[in-house]
């Protein structure tokens, strides 16, 4: 046997389903051939390697879990399904209505053009410098609950409300991409665009027809000199590319990025998600998260997207309200820690 | 001594309403189909939301299981549809997920910065590992999958060629090429960190 002819058996050899007389050439060949012999000696042992990989230790509560969801897909449907544009538009409703910390807004634009999260308050800070402030929503938000007793919500009106508030979040977005797209933007500091992922450069050039302020390669859409505490992040998307900009002190740049999590199945949430990963990492090289190597472990992040990584069609309780609030209240404390321990941070 | 009911047994039981039964079918499998799609997928957090996935689809699935003893085939069958369509998903987003790609664009092997000082058997151990996760993720999906069937988790070619529905020739080329692709990879990985860890000392 040569070479050639030893080779294509090596499979076999490793599988343990060559018969007798072929195990036998094939080895008498490998114990003459120098070349075949590293050959199969360097291909068994990093397959070795490969099958010595520790097992992924599933958690001790994994059965619970798996049941439980198997029981709430067994469990008949407690109300009847809002058509999906409703349902969406009543959960930014009751979110708005029952989350008094957390102000972040997403807002879906007809023709998918743009999505925002900002800081509180609700209209955007990112833009409100150029042009008076858009009318707010009429209509009060609704009362929460009384003390001790969970809110009971009332869909309907939710979803009234959050129509409202994504119509006119939806003007101002509007009015601030046509604004944006037939005047200069001022110059912006650079240090105010922290992340752009690979998309980012060809987004923002894509405009050939706007005028852009000279001596400045990148500026967003959304631009200001930032006043002192303001920020938040944004996505936005033209045709097939997606930029996020961010900005600000991490306590306002950070829930405006979780904000555009719940952008699920969107690429805004992805990138958001990119910028949280990248932002932890950097906060933690710094020290300022305790718990380990960024990315590490039960991170902030792992957490984050194991929330959100959960697949739509099949998992109501990542899209409930119930849940979003449970996670944030887990988390809000390490959000808070890691704003509050460097509260001027800024990208270095 | 008492035999343990075999997974076409469980599963029965289990279809007919057994939580008890479906839990241990669960507690069986949960590291094996989890590793897997960790191997898969390369991210922890992805891989045991997906395995919890894995389980409510055989749920879904087993009045439609026929018991001839192939659960397992079953199993990873699910996993790695659910897999696909979660790298589907991903490269459709042109989402590249950076906690993915450390190993490979670190090299494996050095310590981070702040990491406390470890022994150095233990080191070279996680090294290692590293390596190898490192490696697996530069194989293409398909050839990923098969290599994992066929050396983590030992399936014949034919159950292999069930799961990647294709025909027995086609699995045993993937997994011949896999293993192929994956030692090189992994011979690069190593002589890599040998020469850095020369330069570094």
């Amino acid at each position: 046997m040569n070479c050639e002819e030893a080779r294509p058996r090596f499979d076999d050899r490793i599988d343990g389903s060559l018969g007798t007389e072929d195990l036998l050439e094939v080895d008498e060949h490998v114990a003459r051939c120098g070349g075949c012999r590293f050959a199969l000696a360097d291909l068994e042992a990093a397959l070795e390697r490969l099958r010595d990989l520790p097992p992924l230790r599933t958690p001790d509560s994994f059965e619970e879990q798996v049941l439980a969801r198997v029981r709430a897909e067994r469990a008949p449907a407690l109300r009847p399904l809002l058509p999906y544009a409703a349902a969406l538009a009543a959960l930014a409703g009751t979110w708005l209505a029952t989350s008094g910390f957390f102000r972040g807004a997403i807002v879906p634009i007809r023709g998918d053009d743009l999505r925002v999260a900002g800081a509180a308050p609700p209209a955007p800070p990112l833009e409100e410098r150029r042009r008076p402030a858009p009318p707010v929503p009429p209509s009060p938000l609704p009362e929460i609950g009384e003390r001790g007793r969970a809110p009971e919500i009332d869909w309907a009106e939710a979803a009234r409300q959050g129509i409202r508030f994504l119509a006119a979040a939806s003007d101002l977005m509007a009015r601030a991409a046509r604004d944006a797209a037939s005047e200069a933007p001022p110059p912006v500091p650079a240090s105010l665009v922290r992340e752009e992922p690979p998309a980012a450069a060809p987004a923002v050039a894509e405009e050939p027809a706007r005028p852009r302020s000279e001596g400045r390669g990148e500026a967003p859409l959304f631009p200001a000199e930032e006043p002192a505490g303001s920020g938040g992040a944004v996505v936005v998307q033209r045709g097939n590319e997606t930029v996020l900009f961010s900005s600000g002190p991490p306590e306002k740049e950070i829930p405006a990025l979780l904000a555009l999590l719940r952008d699920r199945g969107g690429k805004g949430a992805d990138l958001a998600l990119s910028r949280l990963v990248l932002l932890e990492r950097e906060l933690s090289s710094r020290g300022v998260v305790a718990g380990g190597p960024a990315l590490e472990g039960p991170s902030l992040l792992g957490r984050v997207r194991s929330f959100f990584s959960r697949s739509a069609e099949s998992d109501e309780r990542s899209r409930s309200l119930e849940g979003w609030e449970r996670w944030w209240s887990e988390n809000r404390p390490a959000i808070l820690r890691v704003a509050a321990a460097e509260p001027a941070w800024s990208a270095p | 001594m008492e035999i343990p009911p075999s997974d076409d047994e469980l599963a029965a039981r289990a279809g007919r309403g057994d939580e008890s039964a479906f839990a241990e079918l669960v507690g069986r499998h949960k590291d094996r189909v989890a590793s897997f799609l960790h191997g898969l997928l390369r991210d922890r957090d992805a891989a045991l939301d997906l395995a919890q996935e894995t389980f409510l689809r055989l749920y879904r699935h087993l009045p439609r299981y026929r018991p001839e003893g192939k659960l397992r085939t079953f199993l990873f069958t699910i996993a790695a549809n659910a897999a696909r369509d979660a790298l589907k998903a991903r490269r459709r987003a042109g989402i590249v997920y950076l906690s993915e790609y450390r190993e490979v664009l670190e090299g494996g092997g050095r310590p981070r910065v702040g990491e406390p000082p470890r022994p150095s058997a233990t080191l070279e151990r996680e090294d290692l590992r590293r390596e190898v996760r490192a490696s697996l993720g530069l194989l293409p999906a398909v050839y990923r999958e098969a290599l994992l069937l066929r050396e983590t988790e030992e399936l014949p070619y034919e159950e292999i060629a069930r799961v990647a529905e294709c025909t027995v020739g086609t699995a045993k080329s993937r997994v011949s090429r896999a293993r192929e692709a994956f030692r090189a990879a992994f011979e690069r990985l190593r002589r890599r960190s040998e020469r850095s860890g020369v330069g570094g000392a």
